[in-house]
């Protein structure tokens, strides 16, 4: 049954209400502080909060017109939503990526496209998150929403700019490169690559000093420390590096300081060109001018020699012919003989050298000859060991085998003249042997010589030796480690030049202070016969063969066997007829040719060619004849005899009709 | 007596042939160029003629053709000291002008000497 309350109770009633009352009006005004300190925030914050409903309504809380010119209100009044302003295009984007958020709770940041209520397209982030209730079913998505426009376009800039950079980086048929205040690669562009062949990770960290050649580093690293102490430009330093595969690469640098905002100096950055084509071409071009000029001073020399071989010719002549007019004049046993000997040998040596001056200043057509090595270089040691001082001493050590190699004697002279003198200045001061070896070897598989027989002709020296750092270009035209005036540097390129045109090579050995060896390897020629051949073929009028000259003449004959021998053949001479036969009588098989004048004194040229011809019916016969005795061709024919000279006899044709008939009428040929 | 006629500019040679041919029972005559070579063939009517091929005034080449044209039989030994052109260029040509012999200087007395035997004898 429901008792009346008390007063009491009642009044307590009362006061717990009162009570209730005062608390919620604390709690009311807390909230109402608590909204006011958060819209005051909101509003502080530069971005538009709202917050999205299940059913997609969009309640705008604060900001909205600073971020897209649209008050709250306008919002509120429904005027418009959210979702209208998004950009048609990211629109889709934006509701795939949201439908993630209704599935569970989480945050994502979205940046896209509005329109503004000035016309205007804004970029914004919006950050929102997707709250649940424990049973699982959303309860909002609440986000904040900034105006990203002016960053995005910066950012953008940034991005094009970085794009352009690097693609001008990455065109450019230079290397871009900036290193820190310790010369340390802290970017290069990827070019790098297909210039030195590191790739751009193998770079970071190192310096340009590193891929430098030991010279060039210190070189430029000197000109960098002084460039880098007055925070200078570093204008087109030209450098010689290495690249991974072992290639010479020289690159162009310039570059300039990087400092900081106090004006320290944190780095450089600049360009590296490769200019090693260029450089060559121009070190190529250095060389051949350098050639040209040889060439144009050879062709000075030339016209020099040819006028001074006039004049000296003319010198000699008399000096020739007056000495050997007074050597026949004296007695043989005279005392002053000795001393005309010795000036005709000298003016005939006079004489020799102006033609080999003639020979080496016209760079006649070079005709390449089988020879035995071993008789030309024992007298080039020879000729040496009169000139070079007492405390070298020169040996040699020649094998006797009779390889022939093709060359040209003189030059083979200039090689071992010119390696021994080379040896010789190695040991002027403390003195020395010389050692000359020929002997049968083959050559290193180094010289890439094709296989065979060599001759190797070595010259070897315990002089100074030869520095390491030039030893590569020692074959190189105008290297000299001599003093001025003691050698021109071009000794060794033209020995190299000789050496490899008779297929040929050469090496080296060489240990400072202890001595050289130089190692020249010639080819034995295996062909001799066919070379032989091709010389007579060459020299149409020389020959081997055996003549029988027959003239009452002794002049004629002196004169004869004087051209013919030099052309080759080998000459007997008789000024009697009858001597001739019974020599021809006794060897029949002994000759090739005869030589016969047409008037002799007790046997005409007809009657003893009948005569030659009964004996050795093969025998070729050239009769010679003077202007009064004309002796018709069908004559000379019919009695077997192949050719007629006229008389004075002439060397050209003299020379060229032995051969011709030798040719046509060889014993046992046609 | 058979008679030379030498031609040379340079005195040393004409004076060294003179005395090769003398002494070798020859008469001489000597010209220091072609002009008076010249002169001196037409006055003397040599047997023969030994020249030089480089001379001032008038060079060798030259003479020989002169000669050639005044008596075509004249026998002619051609020399030459060489210079910027090879001797026996100019040698050759000499020939073809119509030097039966033709040498380079310096030249072997005996050479020349069965030369001038083998051109007489014939």
């Amino acid at each position: 049954m429901y008792e009346k309350p008390s007063y009491e109770k009642l009044e307590q009633r009362v006061q717990e209400l009162e009570q209730t009352v005062s608390e919620f009006k604390d709690i009311k005004g807390k909230l109402r502080e608590n909204e006011e300190k958060y819209r005051t925030l909101s509003l502080n914050i530069p971005g538009m909060i709202y917050r999205a409903m299940p059913d997609w309504s969009v309640e705008i809380i604060s900001n909205s017109e600073i971020v897209c010119g649209y008050s709250n209100n306008e919002f509120i009044t429904k005027k418009l939503t959210w979702l209208d302003l998004i950009h048609i295009d990211d629109k889709q984007q934006i509701f795939e990526e949201g439908f993630k958020l209704t599935e569970k709770q989480m945050t994502i940041v979205q940046k896209y496209r509005i329109y503004a209520k000035d016309g205007t397209t804004h970029w914004v982030s919006d950050h929102k998150t997707s709250f649940f209730r424990e049973d699982g079913s959303l309860i909002s998505i609440d986000g904040i929403v900034y105006d990203i426009t002016e960053f995005k376009n910066k950012g953008d800039e940034l991005l094009r700019n970085e794009e352009r950079f690097r693609d001008i980086a990455e065109s450019m048929a230079d290397w871009i490169w900036e290193v820190d205040n310790e010369g340390r690669y802290t970017y290069c562009s990827e070019k790098i690559e297909s210039i030195l062949g590191y790739t751009v990770k193998e770079i970071i960290g190192k310096t340009p000093f590193d891929f430098m050649s030991p010279n060039d580093a210190e070189k430029n690293g000197e000109i960098f420390g002084k460039i880098i102490t007055e925070k200078g430009i570093i204008k087109n330093l030209e450098n010689w590096n290495l690249s991974k595969d072992g290639r010479d690469v020289c690159l162009i640098t310039t570059g300039v300081p990087i400092l900081d905002k106090s004006g320290d100096l944190i780095g450089y950055r600049g360009v590296d060109s490769d200019i090693t084509n260029s450089k060559k071409a121009e070190i190529e071009q250095k060389k051949l001018k350098e050639r040209l000029q040889q060439s144009q001073k050879m062709e000075s020399i030339g016209i020099l020699a040819g006028g001074i071989a006039h004049d000296f010719n003319n010198i000699l002549y008399p000096i020739i012919g007056f000495t050997e007019m007074s050597i026949e004049d004296l007695p043989k046993t005279h005392p002053v003989q000795e001393n005309l000997q010795d000036i005709l040998d000298g003016a005939k040596r006079a004489s020799d050298l102006v033609k080999q001056i003639l020979k080496f200043s016209r760079q006649e057509k070079q005709v390449l000859k089988p020879i035995i090595l071993k008789p030309v270089v024992g007298e080039a040691i020879k000729l040496l060991r009169s000139t070079i001082p007492a405390n070298i001493d020169i040996q040699g050590n020649l094998y006797d085998e009779k390889d022939y190699v093709l060359c040209d004697a003189t030059e083979i002279h200039e090689i071992v003249m010119n390696l021994c003198t080379n040896a010789y200045h190695s040991m002027e001061e403390n003195g020395g042997t010389i050692i000359v070896r020929l002997n049968k070897q083959n050559p290193s598989p180094d010289l890439k010589l094709p296989s065979g027989e060599y001759i190797c002709l070595s010259v070897s020296d315990n002089g100074v030796g030869i520095p390491k750092d030039i030893i590569d270009k020692i074959f190189e035209p105008y290297l000299t480690t001599k003093e001025i005036g003691k050698g021109s540097g071009l000794g060794l390129s033209v020995v190299h030049g000789i050496i490899i045109n008779y297929k040929g090579n050469i090496s080296v050995e060489s240990s400072p202070g202890k001595g050289s060896e130089f190692n020249v390897f010639l080819p034995i020629t295996t062909q001799l016969k066919t070379v032989e051949q091709q010389l007579i073929k060459d020299k149409p009028l020389g020959g081997t063969e055996n003549i029988l000259f027959v003239d009452d003449e002794a002049s004629i004959i002196k004169l004869a066997t004087r051209i013919l021998e030099r052309f080759g053949y080998t000459i007997t001479g008789k000024t009697s007829c009858i001597e001739a036969l019974e020599l021809f009588t006794e060897n029949p098989d002994g000759f090739d040719l005869v030589v016969t004048d047409m008037a002799m004194p007790i046997m005409t040229g007809t009657e003893f060619a009948k005569k030659i011809l009964k004996i050795q019916p093969d025998i070729p016969i050239i009769m010679c004849t003077g202007f009064s005795e004309q002796v018709d061709s069908e004559i000379a024919k019919s009695i077997g005899i192949k050719e007629y000279i006229k008389k004075p006899i002439l060397i050209d044709e003299l020379t060229s009709k032995i051969r011709e008939v030798l040719d046509q009428f060889a014993k046992g040929g046609k | 007596m058979t008679k030379i006629l030498i031609i040379d500019d340079e005195t040393h040679i004409r004076k060294m042939l003179k005395n090769l041919f003398e002494r070798n029972g020859y008469e001489t005559i000597a010209a220091e160029d072609g002009i008076q070579g010249i002169k001196l063939f037409k006055e003397h009517r040599p047997d023969l003629i030994i020249t030089d091929l480089i001379m001032p005034e008038k060079e060798g080449l030259e003479t020989i053709k002169e000669i050639k044209k005044l008596n075509p039989d004249t026998k002619i030994i051609a020399m030459s000291g060489g210079g910027v052109v090879d001797p026996e260029t100019y040698l050759n040509i000499a020939k073809k002008f119509g030097a039966q012999y033709s040498f380079s200087k310096p030249i072997d007395n005996e050479e020349l000497l069965l030369a001038v035997q083998n051109l007489l004898h014939s």
